[in-house]
């Protein structure tokens, strides 16, 4: 090619380039890390185009990758991206395992989404994440990190000249345990929906009329054993699709839980007003249960827990939205017990209480079906 | 009890007997039933953004460049090469090069990555031959970095002023800026050394913005008229086609830019112009004609989106809901250069705040026609006083275009 073709060619590619925005997208991988006090876990979303670039996974070379192509040869591909990822401790290196690995899409095409557990000695508060992945290969490569520990989430950017980041631990000695607890109890509490169902659930059970005849131990068994067979109901459907949706056996999009859970509450608020189930609503409060399991597991997902499953992660989560539920139980009950023939409880907190509760969720079953 | 504690739902169980409880339990099946319905939905409901594995091993899971094809090929040559030497300057620049080379045919930034990683072990050189701060400056350049393109521009001129690429570069990325002084300084320095055609090609598009509009036609023309080889050519009639298509000339842009397009089929840019001649005119179907196949490109794909919307296709909604997806993406890895793209979407979907939100974004690194363009448009729409710097940029300049001077009068006359 000749100078001046040469600078024809470039001189094309000059005015072009400095207004048109380039096509497809720059290299990106997508990682987000969970770091609680006993471990980390997190997923890393690589490109395949990337891994392609990296390790030629398109074996004959005809420009399509097959699921066969890849996975024949998945074990290199973990391998070498483990291989520029390590989790450091002032001590030593966690060990960094991933499993299976599973596809997913982004805007510029399908990514391998690598699971990640890290297994970290104990005692150490400062983790340093060192990433060292493709900017050999390209150094416009960035990586956009979630990370969320324990009080607080972000986003971070890597990119070549910036390769490291420092995540905090709680100290040592501090199980993980009573953390889920706390996020159980709080994923409850800070759940108006969730409250609301329940409360709506349980505004009528004092007004039974058996609550009315026999002795005031009788009346209080019976009040009780109501209160039981509903929140019994409700527990135990929601701790199933719970542990369904946190083991990553059964899981429901969002954008169809969150309005069925909006509907739910308009459903037992408006039941209220205008009997549609009849006396024993357990059954009631088992079926819509099930659909408020479904979402407290996506307050999991968003943690970034992993369906590899951390069981006791999951029954600690699920004791803490029980110990909520019974805090507000044990709250509620014997104060409208108490209450339960005064004019202002039946009107204005079991009637009013009930239209307000059900206009609220109607309205946010407006909201979120908008949203999905 | 007195009749103020009777609960309603009390005294109707007392009254009928059997039936609320049948219509309860039958309330009870129809809630159960919609519960499950709701359930199997969502459990089968598959989102995009769920990962699977698939089952069927020759599934093709991604398009990557086929490494039979002879440009991958050669790809490949020059990396193997430039890797067995790694100290040696001109395979590290050769192979640039080429990737450079490849990101403009495919329009794929992962292919300027690949060139600056190509060139990075050189990045400490204490003497940095000017070729390297060149092709650097280009890279830099595509990535919109313009402040740094000329930085590295201006060394390789201190060391070799008469390097033709370098003034050509540093001439349109000064343009870009709105520093026209600087950008003429660079072509006349252009034409003690290339072609007529090339000078020609440097200046004619900054006298198209100053206000000498007739004298850049008339010289490209004369250009055009002499000009032999196919990729000269294909240059002159993509930059005769811009002007007219500025000047509202619609027939001679709609002619300069079918022959450039039928000359060179792989410019982009020029295709992307076209499109854009089309939309305006309301020829959105051969405005999508002429783009949609080429999907994977951002440019191309924006047009063929504002395509589809003119023309009212269902599936418009989703080829502007997949670029934003992009325009997201990338502002989430800390990039903010598809602004101007942004804020066409913004305004085909109405919403002209954001629109003019990113058109002055856009407006703030790089002071072209469209960006001009954006900012006043959105800003007609949307009553805003911002667009000062525009009008004073259009004032000082004296460019002509109708539609822009149009726009600029009728908002001074509604302030």
């Amino acid at each position: 090619m000749s100078a001046r073709a040469a600078a024809w060619s470039l001189a094309l590619c000059v005015w072009c380039a400095s207004t048109s925005a380039q096509a497809h997208k720059p290299s990106d991988t997508y990682l987000t890390l969970t770091v609680l006090a006993g471990q980390v876990t997190g997923q890393w979303d690589i490109a395949l185009r990337d891994l392609d670039r990296a390790l030629s996974l398109d074996a004959d070379g005809d420009g399509a990758l097959t699921w066969a192509e890849l996975s024949r040869r998945e074990r290199t591909v973990t391998d070498y991206a483990l291989a520029h990822l390590a989790l450091l401790t002032p001590a030593r290196p966690c060990k960094l395992e991933s499993q299976a690995l599973a596809l997913v899409e982004h805007s510029d095409g399908p990514y391998a989404r690598l699971p990640l557990t890290a297994q970290c000695p104990q005692g150490s508060e400062q983790l340093t994440l060192n990433y060292q992945f493709l900017f050999d290969i390209d150094a416009q490569h960035r990586a956009v990190v979630r990370v969320v520990e324990a009080d607080r989430e972000r986003t971070l950017l890597l990119h070549a000249a910036s390769r490291t980041l420092t995540l905090a631990r709680k100290p040592a000695g501090n199980d993980s345990a009573p953390s889920m607890i706390v996020e159980g109890v709080r994923h409850i509490l800070g759940g108006l929906d969730h409250v609301l169902f329940l409360l709506a659930l349980l505004l009528p059970v004092v007004l039974r009329p058996e609550l009315e005849t026999g002795s005031g131990r009788a009346r209080i068994g019976a009040a009780l054993r109501d209160v039981f067979k509903v929140v019994t109901a409700f527990t135990v459907a929601h701790s199933l699709t719970l542990g369904l949706a946190g083991l990553g056996i059964a899981t429901v999009p969002a954008r169809i839980i969150e309005p069925a859970i909006a509907a739910s509450v308009a459903i037992a608020a408006l039941d209220n007003l205008w009997p549609m189930f009849g006396k024993d609503r357990w059954s009631v409060a088992f079926a819509l249960g099930l659909l408020h399991g479904f979402g407290f597991s996506s307050a999991l997902s968003d943690g970034g827990l992993s369906a590899g499953g951390l069981l006791r992660t999951l029954l600690a989560f699920n004791l803490g939205v029980e110990l909520g539920q019974l805090a507000i139980v044990l709250l509620f009950v014997p104060v409208a017990f108490l209450l339960r023939r005064a004019w202002f409880y039946q009107f204005v907190v079991m009637r009013c209480g009930s239209l307000a509760i059900a206009m609220l969720s109607l309205a946010w079953l407006y909201e979120r079906i908008g949203e999905g | 009890m007195t009749g103020r504690e009777v609960d309603a739902r009390s005294t109707i169980a007392n009254t009928r007997v059997g039936e609320p409880a049948r219509v309860g339990r039958a309330a009870r099946v129809v809630l159960i039933a919609t519960v499950g319905l709701v359930l199997t939905c969502g459990l089968s409901a598959s989102s995009a953004r769920d990962a699977i594995r698939p089952r069927h091993g020759d599934q093709v899971v991604a398009r990557v460049p086929a490494r039979s094809s002879v440009r991958v090929q050669e790809l490949e040559i020059l990396r193997r090469a430039a890797a067995e030497a790694p100290d040696d300057l001109a395979r590290a620049l050769r192979l640039a090069r080429a990737h450079i080379e490849a990101s403009r045919r495919e329009g794929d930034p992962r292919e300027l990555g690949a060139a600056e990683a190509a060139l990075s072990p050189f990045a400490r050189l204490a003497d940095q031959p000017s070729e390297l701060r060149v092709l650097r400056a280009t890279i830099l350049q595509a990535r919109h970095d313009f402040d740094g393109s000329l930085a590295e521009l201006a060394l390789a001129l201190e060391q070799t002023p008469d390097d033709l690429q370098a003034l050509l570069t540093s001439a349109t990325v000064w343009t870009v800026k709105g520093d026209y002084a600087r950008a003429r300084t660079n072509c006349l320095a252009l034409a003690q050394l290339s072609s007529s055609a090339i000078s020609a090609a440097c200046s004619a598009p900054i006298d198209a913005l100053t206000g000498n509009a007739a004298r850049a036609r008339s010289l490209l023309e004369s250009e055009l008229a002499q000009a032999r080889a196919v990729a000269e050519r294909s240059l002159l009639l993509s930059l005769l086609g811009e002007q007219t298509y500025w000047m509202r000339e619609w027939e001679s842009a709609k002619a300069f830019f079918e022959q450039a397009v039928a000359l060179d089929p792989d410019d982009r840019y020029t295709r992307a112009l076209y499109a854009d001649l089309l939309l305006d005119q309301g020829a959105a179907a051969a405005a999508y004609d002429l783009v949609a196949r080429f999907s994977a490109d951002d440019a191309l794909s924006l047009r063929a989106a504002l395509a589809a919307k003119q023309l009212g296709r269902s599936d418009a909604g989703t080829r502007l809901e997949r670029l934003q997806q992009g325009f997201r993406d990338s502002r989430l890895r800390g990039d903010a250069i598809h602004t101007r793209e942004e804020a066409r979407v913004w305004l085909a979907l109405g919403k002209t705040d954001r629109a003019l939100d990113c058109a002055l974004e856009s407006w703030a690194v790089q002071h072209e026609a469209w960006d001009a363009r954006l900012v006043l448009e959105a800003a007609e729409h949307s009553q805003q006083s911002r667009v000062a710097p525009v009008l004073a940029w259009l004032r000082e300049t004296g460019f002509e275009a109708p539609y822009l001077r149009e726009l600029a009068a009728r908002l001074g006359k509604s302030k």
